[in-house]
């Protein structure tokens, strides 16, 4: 098995007549991926690659039966899309855009809650369960090349270390069961507990890798789930932005952060978390498939 | 991108929030009316710091103007001071930002106010969830679990109400009223504030954008405000983000989360990075030989480390060019290390390794069949032997 999207994916893409649009639909059919349709107001009756495209999702939803949309339309307009996805029942939204407003995002993140659905970004590069399907252009013209089926979980704050980390462990002999890249903005849907979870229930995963980075507090979060015992497999880390620690930190204008936050956010608090709640942190990038090997072996 | 507080008053104001009389003064000869004079800088501690003088006279406020303005604080020089009338009373705390943990934004409310905010007791702030609609019933709900007095409840939501609209309809991500002063007659004003815009947001502010230029950290050096100018005229891509450091190796790197990783494994090995930088979103050529030029003409390198993880949609052989051309310009002497995978990755290999054997460079490649972070020893080793072997 493997999570979030597999063969029953019906992937309908917002945003799908621009370049990156396009290419994405190229490439997740060329994968195998069930690329339905796609929607851009004002360009119904188009087609790109060959799948036609809507002006509106509830006209494509007729007659196509979508359950998964990608999103690619300019920032300001990331929140009505989604809302539009939701609106007309689609469960998995994965948006793909860059600098959506918080505002917006914090909005997205609420109306998702209320639709029961999940959110993934913004700014995500995308998700794939290798050999199953592919949302996204994770892994460029060669996907298949850094991705394997198997095992392990991995879940990234950056979008290129999604598939420099899968490569490691497929280079290792260590297949991927799915691989999600869940953007690193300061609000987004899916965080790591949340797919921590989700991996949790899902047999065919025996372990996960997160890629965190300095900033915020979703790393202490996954170490929390762990500590009340929501996650119970494996876990190793690699959380990244040491150096930032060393640069001069201006004087920080209002006290806000720190009453919410408190002293999280630092690399050397997230390891300390996750070390402390079991987690097996790899001090050095390259160590992550050794460690993934060593907690399978156990 | 933080506001100086006049523009944070002056929004609050459109809001519809009662805010001090005052004035901005960048020369003290101006100054014709006593009162509070505030240095306009974006750090916080400005009080503890001496930045903020009650004058009894005009002449008092000119006096401290003259002693505050062209001073530093932190790294920042005050270039303007804003002369407010006092405005004596109870000091509270109110502010609006978002919650990570809650992904949505909260109100927080605290009867002690003022400069030692910092070290309250956390047990005094109360927060609210806002899901979406501030109401003025969970406003006064949540100020009386804070330990406000009934009679000031009335005008607090108000207040409150009309802040949470500032905070929203601004794009801040973070809106802070400190002190919010209730005056002698009873009424609330935003003595003290400070915020901070989204920048994702500013895009439809484009009022706020125009407010003048922040002077925040230190100086930048002429290298880095010629990165900058590297996307100022050209949105494909992006390539101009470079921070320099003291370091002796030149590091370029392209991905967020994988310059980062490599600055982390850099600094592990025992090197030390001579600058930070970013290339993402497939940039034209010459977007990254402008990058690779600035990169490579800091004086003093040891080595160079170009190095990034495999790519999704940047294409490696078109931003591999620029940075060939750099190198086909500049012939560095110094060691350059290579590790780079991605659509286009071949043809990169190829021009990379001509270029180097027409000007005899010393190049090392690695594609993605090694980790990322494995050439970080490799690196600080060749910087350690080209820095001994003069």
């Amino acid at each position: 098995m493997s999570i979030l999207i597999d063969e029953n994916s019906r992937v309908i893409i917002q945003g799908m007549t621009g370049k990156e649009g396009s290419t994405a639909c190229r490439l997740m059919l060329k994968y195998g991926t069930r690329v339905e349709c796609g929607v851009t107001p004002g360009k119904g009756g188009q087609q790109v690659e060959g799948k036609p495209i809507y002006d509106t999702i509830r006209e494509a939803a007729s007659s196509h039966p979508v359950n998964t949309s990608l999103i690619y339309v300019p920032p300001l307009a990331v929140k009505d899309a989604a809302f539009e996805a939701l609106a007309n029942g689609i469960k998995l939204v994965c948006v793909i855009t860059e600098h959506v407003p918080m505002h917006d995002a914090a909005s997205i993140v609420a109306a998702a809650r209320d639709h029961d659905a999940r959110i993934i970004g913004p700014s995500s590069l995308g998700v794939i369960s290798p050999g199953k399907a592919l949302l996204g252009a994770l892994g460029g013209e060669t996907p298949e090349k850094y991705f394997r089926a198997g095992n392990v979980g991995v879940i990234s704050k950056s979008g290129a270390m999604t598939t420099e980390i899968s490569n490691m462990l497929t280079l290792a002999g260590l297949g991927q069961s799915t691989s999600i890249s869940i953007g690193g903005d300061y609000l987004q849907g899916l965080t790591f507990s949340d797919c921590l979870e989700l991996f949790q229930n899902d047999p065919a995963t025996e372990a996960v890798v997160i890629f965190g980075e300095h900033g915020g507090l979703y790393e202490e979060q996954a170490a929390e789930l762990i500590t009340k015992g929501g996650y119970t497999k494996p876990l190793v880390a690699f959380v990244a932005g040491f150096f930032a620690e060393r640069l001069p930190q201006g004087l920080t204008l209002g006290h806000a952060g720190a009453i919410i936050e408190g002293n999280t956010g630092t690399p050397t608090h997230k390891v300390a978390a996750l070390r402390q709640a079991g987690a097996l942190v790899a001090d050095r990038f390259g160590d992550i498939p050794k460690l993934v090997k060593q907690a399978l072996q156990k | 991108m933080k506001l100086y507080e006049f523009e944070t008053k002056q929004l609050l104001a459109k809001s519809g929030v009662p805010i001090p009389q005052g004035k901005l003064f960048h020369s003290h000869q101006e100054i014709d009316s006593p009162g509070v004079v505030k240095a306009q800088v974006l750090a916080g501690k400005r009080g503890k710091a001496g930045f903020i003088k009650m004058c009894g006279s005009a002449h008092e406020a000119q006096n401290a103007a003259r002693e505050i303005l062209g001073k530093k604080h932190g790294d920042e020089t005050v270039a303007g001071v804003l002369v407010e009338g006092a405005t004596p009373g109870t000091e509270y705390y109110l502010s609006f930002t978002f919650d990570q943990r809650l992904r949505d934004p909260v109100m927080l409310l605290s009867v002690q106010g003022g400069v030692d905010v910092e070290s309250a007791d956390r047990s005094l702030f109360q927060a609210i969830h806002i899901e979406g609609k501030l109401d003025g019933f969970r406003v006064r709900e949540t100020a009386k679990r804070a330990g406000f007095s009934s009679q000031v409840l009335p005008k607090l939501s108000n207040f409150a109400l009309r802040v949470y609209d500032c905070f929203h309809s601004n794009d801040f991500r973070l809106l802070e009223i400190n002190p919010l002063t209730e005056t002698e007659d009873g009424s609330l004003v935003a003595v003290g504030a400070a915020g901070i815009i989204d920048d994702d947001g500013l895009q439809r502010h484009p009022e706020i954008k125009e407010f003048g230029p922040r002077n925040a950290g230190r100086e930048p050096t002429q290298r880095e405000l010629e990165a900058k100018k590297i996307d100022e005229n050209d949105y494909r891509g992006t390539a101009g983000k470079y921070l320099e450091l003291d370091g002796d190796v030149a590091m370029l790197t392209p991905g967020g989360g994988g310059s980062i990783t490599n600055m982390d494994a850099l600094i592990a090995a025992g090197g030390n990075p001579a600058n930070y930088c970013e290339y993402s979103g497939n940039p034209p050529t010459e977007k990254v030989y402008k990058l690779a030029k600035i990169v490579l003409s800091k004086p003093g390198l040891n080595a160079c480390w170009h190095v990034g993880g495999i790519s999704s949609m940047t294409r490696v052989d078109e931003t591999m060019r620029g940075f060939v051309q750099a190198i086909e310009e500049m012939k560095p002497h110094f060691p350059i290390v290579i590790r780079r995978g991605g659509p286009g990755e071949e043809e990169a290999f190829r021009l990379l390794k001509e270029c180097a054997k027409r000007n005899d460079l010393n190049l090392h490649l690695f594609g993605s069949d090694t980790p990322m972070t494995e050439t970080a020893s490799l690196v600080v080793k060749l910087a350690n032997e080209y820095s001994a072997r003069e």
